[in-house]
């Protein structure tokens, strides 16, 4: 029995030595699932800007927009795929730019750039930005359109003044706006017969001159919005003749522009013209707490349109109250700008930090609104955290209310009044959204049919609207093919666009509540694990041939 | 590879033959070895009735250099085979074969990377390799890896000094570590390690087959 046994262990070792032998020549190619998978992000800091009508607060998307990026840090500049770039061409009211690969901006080492903005018929404005962070930095650029400006705001235009050949006008000008009507306040800009103008290069204006004159209300919100350059400035030289950083509270702003029949822009005029500008009704002079009053002493600024600096040009002194009721400096000067009557304000540059309560993480990204209880000061922030961190330019003892709103605009929290920013107690802001809890991430792949083993991982800025709507809105910078959206809600039917090398690229998508997707013609089908959402879409043959 | 096995078989035959000698006084013997894991050598020793004892060193290294015409990308592969055993071998069983169980310190290794050859446009934008970046695959084992098999004769008891020696058997490597590494945009590709490590998962062994020619002494 023993020899039995044993004759068949022998036989036994060698057969199963045989087949693990023999197994281990059947095994997968590992690389026969394997994909190339092409990320498309060449920037890791960009910043997304949009365009807003300030009167009917829709994108512009009928005229060309000029971006010009200036400021300090303006060489970091570049275009989504890191290629040197400071000025843009804007066709539809959005776009998006990125930090030059490989800088890294913090709190303690922000970017600061200076967005000097043009379009047809609408007044040139600026705004700071400064970018703290790596990721997508959303910005709104508030505009006037001076046909139809906004609440806050009044322009008049008049072209009855001549000029002879020599630049000399021919008879006084008085130009004036319409008593705005928030406050009954107006702007007026007064020539004398005889004045000599001329262009920015010394040539006279000849024939008939337009003068444009349009005046801001400092005390209403969409003027304050429009405000040129914004509340946190860069000026070439302040009351003491030195460039530096500071907080302008504003008493009142006009635009003047002359041109002549030739197109020639008035720049500057020999003897000197002046400018009446209105202070609005309940104007608090921030130094004294009290309401504007005779005597009072409010700085005048002019602004550099290429730069986007203010220069501080002398003290203004109030008078009145006029015939209209209304208090005004009346300021002298031989060159055009823009004129700005501003209190050169204290700052701090570590501010208070608000926490703000009851934000999820679903609740994504909110705006934050800042304004001066007395008016003449505004600011917005695009906060991520669950907190507002005041920092940089911070004004300094100036009560403030500060309001959040959703992505679309709706108020989650506030008005919270804050006495003083730049005091370091940390209050609290309750934050109430009407979370749908839908917080999702977005994975989005690129194939193409020729090529099986090859995955496009896009790298887009992306606004959305509620279809239907006028205002884009940033809903996120897909990276690597992913993007994390809070909110969203489905199934609904939204509009969204992007914007890549130039190009702007829209549809409607038609979202079902399993998150798969209807869009243009074409039906997707999402594939869902927990929060996440795949998307597996085909591209376009013109883009797949390329590759 | 054939050609070479009936070479190195031949001489072996002829070899022994021609010495017509008798085993070495040291009940020791040394074989250079060919096989699936690399050339090699071992020292093998008799140290019980029936039982040898083998150690060894195996290596062989194998670079190849290929250009995809469909993606025009440039793979560079490298096979590395370095491995050290220590074995025990039973000559109790009949016909001159015998058993082998130990284990080998597994140094195996597999590298491969892939690179663009030529730039790519997208959307109007050229990118250039640099920017693509590469891709590497890096596939090891683990380090003690046991080792069963059959052999066929025994150096230190040959008729004569020269001897021919046959094995077949497995190596227990356990299943690969796959580390797969890209830069630039083919970063995301590195994605799939796990499933790279999923297909490979159950190629736990490796097939050992290898001739020697032994001098004992």
């Amino acid at each position: 029995m023993k020899s039995y046994l044993r004759k068949y262990i022998w036989l036994a070792i060698p057969l199963g030595i045989a087949l693990i032998f023999f197994s281990t020549c059947n095994f997968k190619n590992p690389t026969d699932n394997l994909k190339l998978i092409v990320n498309f992000e060449s920037v890791k800091t960009t910043v997304a800007v949009d365009f807003v009508n300030s009167k009917t607060g829709a994108t512009i998307d009928d005229r060309t927009i000029t971006l010009q990026v200036e400021g300090k840090d303006r060489a970091m500049a570049v275009d989504l795929t890191n290629e040197p770039a400071s000025r843009f061409s804007v066709t539809e009211g959005l776009i998006s730019f990125g930090i030059r690969e490989g800088v890294t901006p913090t709190p303690d080492s922000p970017l600061e750039l200076r967005l000097i903005v043009n379009a047809a018929g609408y007044l040139p404005t600026s705004l700071p930005v400064v970018i703290d962070s790596t990721g997508s930095h959303p910005f709104s650029v508030f505009m006037v359109l001076k046909s139809d400006p906004p609440e806050g705001v009044s322009t008049t235009s008049d072209n009855s003044g001549q000029a002879g050949n020599n630049g000399a006008v021919l008879g006084a000008i008085v130009v004036s706006t319409d008593p705005e009507p928030e406050s009954g306040c107006a702007a007026t800009v007064t020539i004398p017969q005889g004045t000599i103008v001329t262009d920015g290069s010394g040539n006279p204006l000849q024939g008939g001159l337009t003068v444009e004159v349009t005046y801001f209300n400092s005390q209403t919100e969409s003027s304050l919005n429009s405000f040129p350059g914004g509340f946190s400035v860069n000026v070439s030289a302040d009351p003491d003749g030195n460039p530096g950083e500071g907080v302008f509270i504003t008493a009142g702003f006009i635009v003047v522009e002359i041109t002549d029949a030739n197109g020639r822009k008035a720049s500057s005029f020999d003897p000197e013209i002046t400018l009446t500008i209105e202070i609005a009704p309940g104007t608090i002079n921030p130094e004294t707490d009290l309401p504007v009053a005779a005597g009072d002493i409010i700085p005048v600024w002019s602004y550099d349109n290429a730069t986007g600096e203010w220069q501080y040009e002398g003290p203004g002194v109030v008078t009145g109250p006029n015939a209209n009721g209304n208090f005004q400096i009346s300021y002298q000067t031989g060159h055009l700008s823009w004129w700005n009557l501003d209190w050169w304000w204290w700052w701090c540059s570590l501010g208070k930090r608000i926490v703000l309560q009851g934000k999820t993480d679903c609740d994504g990204c909110l705006w934050v609104n800042v304004k001066a209880v007395w008016g003449g000061w505004t600011s917005w922030r695009y906060i991520c955290d669950d907190f507002i961190q005041f920092y940089y330019i911070v004004p300094k003892s100036l009560p403030v209310e500060i309001t959040a709103f959703d992505r679309w605009g709706r108020r989650v929290g506030g008005p919270l009044r804050i006495e003083d920013l730049c005091d370091l107690t940390q209050p609290v802001m309750n934050i109430n959204i009407q979370s749908t809890n839908t917080y999702r991430v977005f994975h989005i792949t690129g194939t193409c049919p020729n090529k099986d083993r090859l995955d496009i991982r896009p790298s887009l800025p992306v606004w959305i609207r509620e279809a239907g709507t006028s205002r884009w809105r940033y809903l996120g910078y897909v990276r690597n093919g992913v993007l994390e959206i809070c909110n969203f809600e489905v199934p609904k039917r939204y509009e969204i666009k992007t914007f890549y090398r130039g190009r702007y690229y829209s549809a409607l998508f038609d979202f079902y509540a399993d998150y798969s997707v209807f869009v243009s013609g074409n039906y997707v089908t999402a594939t869902a694990s927990g929060n996440h959402v795949y998307y597996n879409v085909t591209l376009p043959d013109n883009l797949c041939n390329r590759l | 590879m054939k050609k070479t096995g009936i070479v190195v078989l031949t001489t072996a035959v002829m070899l022994t033959a021609a010495t017509g000698v008798h085993a070495g006084p040291l009940g020791a013997a040394l074989t250079l070895q060919a096989g699936s894991l690399g050339f090699g050598v071992e020292v093998v020793k008799n140290v019980l009735p029936d039982l040898n004892a083998r150690v060894g060193g195996n290596f062989f290294s194998y670079g190849l250099n290929q250009t995809n015409k469909d993606y025009d990308v440039q793979y560079d592969a490298k096979l590395r085979l370095q491995s050290f055993s220590l074995l025990a071998d039973w000559h109790g069983l009949p016909g001159g074969f015998f058993l082998s169980a130990g284990a080998y310190i597994n140094n195996n290794r597999i590298e491969a990377s892939g690179v663009s050859t030529v730039d790519y446009t997208y959307g109007g934008s050229v990118y250039t390799p640099e920017d693509l970046g590469d891709l590497k695959v890096d596939v090891n084992f683990s380090k003690i890896s046991p080792y069963v098999g059959l052999g066929l004769g025994n150096p230190v008891k040959e008729p004569g000094r020269i001897g021919f020696v046959l094995n077949v058997g497995t190596l227990y490597h356990n299943a690969p570590r796959v580390r797969v590494t890209a830069t630039g945009m083919v970063e995301p590709t590195a994605e799939q390690q796990p499933d790279i490590e999923n297909d490979v998962k159950d190629f736990r062994f490796f097939p050992v087959v290898s001739f020697g020619l032994s001098y004992s002494f």
